[in-house]
């Protein structure tokens, strides 16, 4: 069902705000500058306790305000019912779970997590290693919250290791060199099973919407060398000791895995025009949302901002049709396109005037 | 400031303790009589010139030696490696141990300035270099400075001879496996042991 109220308080530009979706499509039409995307960021922190677009939690707040509040109201598959609130009050964020102030986060991935479609998608594509690494840690973790619980635990490592390497210390340097192993060998092999499936979606998705020949697929390129065990890898730290020490940084580990396209056999992103990187961005989200259902069993929430407006009019249409089951979809237009063609059923359209969202 | 909000203000730096909870023990021994603030200013005014840590293993105590260090009837070459003092009451409550203990005082830490050195390490090794020690169990935190610290000893005392294990981890017992977080569950997962009838 998805969520069938939403409530908002002081969030953004937005006028307080609430709105009963209650179908499975929702079309929020409105010129740019209207706050569409605002919208689309409401939700997406009802599901996951933070924003796609910030990290700092007091810049939910509308200007000159102290305190903001989003409530809403999801309904699951299996019957249940939960009331979602987050607040930010005296620059503290507090995540509320059917009136139960809950302490991680990762709690809310279980009940439903959506998937936002945007245009900064791309540079999961082309960007930088640290930014493709983010998306595949987000295809594990929407699946698996415990993979969460796996990065934490490296990153700790990690930060410890660099600082016995600071201060040149051998025998501390032997324990971390353990423990970094442990943690990062069980990253990778999530990393690789996922990237073994996640292809296995995406090379048909990418040929089918593009209508074009060529075979894409990513590729998985470990820092550390693939295969090793812990002893091959307790070695190959240790040859690097030298050199981590003069950085003064772990210079290998899954923190530097990289992800690299390939389009038939040649790099995607050194062959492909700005629209076939833009298309595969949509395709890596359409593939996340497939991987998510196939996994759960539960069909996630969509949110999809403008995105349509970037390919041309068959590919809309193509794209549309292989969007996998959702539990809900929120669409954001301009009010020139044409979305009333498009075939979404169970639709409600809320028109944007102002910060303002009115049915209709 | 009055002498009731200093009292408040104090009260509340007290672990578990809010502003809401000092307010009313304040209050409390505002009207409590005389006999008894006495008594409970002076406990508190002796606590640490009455109270040390044992010459052998770290623990609080009243005397030089501790009463589990000094009864002749616990295993004396069992030794119980833990953070804190706090963690032997803890394991005691059990009463399934009958070992004796070492306070480490901490787990290594470079990031928050804890290095081996800074801990009671040393004094671990040389008791165990005494012989009559036949297993450390090491039983700190499953954190990854808790992990850090065991791998650590296990290393250091990895030449003595003696057979050195860790403490498991795992579900709590009448616990339900839907409530146990997701690392525990991990851990005790991985940590498995065969099961036999
Ligand atoms: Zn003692």
């Amino acid at each position: 069902m998805g969520f069938t109220e939403v409530r908002s308080f002081n969030f953004r530009n937005l006028e307080n705000l609430r709105i009963c979706p209650d179908t499975k499509t929702v079309l929020f039409v409105g010129e740019n500058g209207q706050g569409k995307t605002n919208y689309l960021e409401l939700l997406y922190i009802l599901c996951f306790g933070s924003s796609f677009r910030t990290r700092r939690d007091p810049h939910f707040i509308r200007h000159g305000m102290k305190e903001m509040s989003l409530q809403g109201t999801l309904e699951t598959r299996d019957g249940g019912q939960w009331h979602v609130k987050v607040q930010v009050r005296q620059g503290k964020k507090d995540i509320f779970l059917n009136d139960k102030r809950i302490i991680d986060r990762a709690e809310l991935l279980s009940l439903s997590p959506c998937i936002v479609f945007s245009h900064e998608d791309i540079s999961f594509v082309n960007g930088s290693p640290d930014t493709r690494r983010t998306f595949f840690n987000q295809t594990v973790s929407i699946c698996e919250p415990i993979f969460i619980d796996a990065l934490r635990t490296y990153k700790k490592i990690l930060k410890a290791r660099n600082a016995a390497l600071l201060e040149s210390r051998e025998d501390l340097l032997d324990i971390y060199d353990v423990q970094l192993i442990q943690a990062g060998l069980s990253i990778m092999s999530r990393r690789s099973e996922t990237l073994e499936e996640f292809n296995k979606l995406l090379t048909p998705l990418y040929k089918e919407i593009s209508a074009l020949p060529e075979e894409v697929s990513v590729l998985y390129r470990p820092s550390w060398p693939v295969g090793s065990d812990e002893k091959v890898l307790k070695e190959y730290l240790k040859s690097k000791r030298e050199v981590d020490k003069e950085r003064g940084v772990t210079v290998t580990g899954p923190h530097r895995d990289r992800f690299s396209v390939t389009l038939g056999k040649v790099d995607f992103n050194a062959a492909a025009s700005t629209g076939q990187t833009r298309l595969l961005s949509l395709v890596y989200r359409v593939v996340q949302a497939a991987r998510y259902l196939e996994k759960t069993g539960k069909p996630p929430i969509l949110l999809l901002d403008d995105v349509l407006l970037e390919l041309d009019a068959s590919r809309r249409i193509r794209f549309l049709e292989r969007l996998p089951e959702y539990e809900q979809a929120f669409f954001t237009f301009l009010p020139d396109e044409q979305y009333h063609r498009y075939r979404l059923d169970d639709k409600k359209v809320y028109t944007l005037v102002n910060g303002r969202a009115e049915e209709g | 400031m009055t002498v009731l909000e200093r009292l408040i203000q104090n009260l509340s730096r007290l672990p578990g303790l809010g502003r809401k909870s000092a307010t009313r023990i304040a209050y409390f021994l505002l009207n409590a009589d005389d006999a008894f603030n006495k008594n409970l200013a002076g406990q508190i005014e002796g606590l640490k010139s009455s109270i040390r840590r044992c010459r052998v293993c770290g623990n609080y105590t009243e005397t030089e030696i501790c009463g589990i260090c000094s009864n002749p009837s616990r295993d004396h070459s069992l030794i119980c490696a833990v953070e804190q003092p706090q963690d032997i009451l803890t394991i005691e409550a059990t009463h399934e141990y009958d070992g004796i203990f070492h306070v480490l005082g901490g787990v290594i830490s470079p990031i928050d300035g804890v290095r081996p050195e800074d801990l009671n390490i040393q004094e671990l090794v040389r008791r165990v270099g005494q012989g009559d020690i036949k297993e450390v169990i090491l039983a700190t935190n499953p954190t990854v400075e808790g992990d850090t610290t065991a791998l650590y000893l296990a290393k250091l005392l990895s030449s003595s001879g003696v057979t050195v294990t860790r403490l498991a981890t795992g579900i709590p017992a009448g616990g339900d496996l839907e409530y146990a977080d997701r690392t525990t569950l991990a851990r005790s997962l991985r940590g498995r042991t065969p099961l036999s009838y």
